[in-house]
């Protein structure tokens, strides 16, 4: 699967997807070796269980990805966000807002790289404050977050354009 | 030819045949994968700023990196395991312990990467490794609303296919969710 063409699990249900694609390329400073840069930008329809609180979770979620590379190089940044997902029956907001990057750097041509990434994943009420809001001078929130995993693998071939791909999401409970 | 002379012939192309069978591409996919481990330990004693509430945290950790460097008949692998876990206090600014009600935080995760070079082992490889931590008050009864994201970033070098170091850790990140 091309990196988020076709989104499994958390970011699976593809109901509404809205995609932005740029390649801008410009030379590496301090060298002969052009860099490219990508970036994807996605809108995906949410709509996932969680076995961890036993919601429906449905909305919105965002993802940005931006790629460099270079014959030497290869770096990628993403960014997941869903801030107006909302769990039934519960009636929570849930929310992801994580960052991940990778960099490599080889004198290989040829080569496939997979890496794990970790997203956290969390749950306020519906007005934005916590599920159970502190009592004035108590504590009494609960802890019930949970993760989830992709692992985004990036295939370098030489006079290619690197196809960078994700598989998951695997879910884990705090 | 005397008896010494044939035997010393006989060894000769023994040896020629050998040479040349063990050159062959038939007897390359035969050869068992080979796998060299190394491990580091990591310390991790860093003030860092608590972006929740303002303040800021000792954190006191350990990242233990595992590396299988793998040569087989089908190319070379890398693969890393990172595996975290540490505690963090309330501080000051400098360092120096707050006394609070609240529990310290702890943290634990693991994650991985795998690299395959088909054409053999690279003369030169450099990767990040990302741990996405999750800090959070040590306490199964109720939340202090104050826990945070922590990305670590470790940097690995390796040549001919060995760590030219041990890793480093290259910079940390904080985030309020």
């Amino acid at each position: 699967m091309m990196y988020r063409s076709s989104p499994q699990g958390l970011v699976a249900a593809v109901a509404f997807v809205v995609a932005a694609f740029a390649a801008a390329p410009a030379l590496a400073s301090g060298s002969d070796e052009v860099t490219t840069t990508k970036t994807s930008d996605q809108n995906t329809a949410i709509n996932e269980h969680s076995d961890c609180t036993g919601d429906d979770i449905t909305g919105i979620g965002h993802s940005n990805f931006v790629e460099e590379y270079s014959t030497t190089m290869h770096k990628t940044r993403l960014h997941e966000e869903c801030s107006d997902c909302m769990g039934y029956p519960s009636g929570a907001q849930y929310q992801v807002n994580g960052q991940s990057a990778t960099e490599t750097k080889t004198t290989a041509r040829n080569y496939t790289d997979s890496v794990e990434t970790r997203f956290h994943l969390f749950r306020k009420q519906a007005t934005g404050s916590f599920m159970v809001p502190p009592a004035p001078g108590t504590i009494t929130q609960k802890n019930d977050d949970e993760f989830y995993r992709l692992v985004m693998t990036t295939v370098i071939k030489e006079g290619h354009e690197p196809q960078t791909t994700d598989t998951g999401p695997q879910f884990e409970c705090k | 030819m005397n008896t010494h002379n044939t035997r010393l012939l006989g060894l000769m192309v023994a040896t020629m045949v050998f040479a040349s069978l063990i050159a062959s591409p038939a007897f390359a996919q035969t050869l068992p994968p080979t796998t060299v481990n190394y491990s580091f330990d990591v310390p991790l004693a860093k003030v860092i700023p608590n972006p929740c509430n303002g303040g800021f945290t000792l954190v006191n950790g350990t990242a233990h990196v595992a590396i299988a460097a793998t040569t087989s008949s089908t190319g070379f692998e890398l693969a890393v395991g990172l595996s975290g876990s540490g505690t963090g206090i309330d501080v000051s600014a400098t360092g120096v312990p707050i006394i609070t009600s609240l529990p310290q935080y702890i943290y634990d995760s693991s994650f991985g990467a795998t690299t395959t070079f088909p054409d053999g082992v690279p003369d030169y490889f450099e990767r990040t490794l990302v741990a996405n931590d999750y800090l959070i008050r040590n306490s199964t009864q109720f939340s202090t609303n104050d826990s945070y994201s922590m990305n670590t970033t470790f940097r690995l070098v390796f040549t001919n296919g060995s760590p030219a170091a041990v890793p480093v850790l290259e910079s940390v990140s904080v985030a309020c969710d």
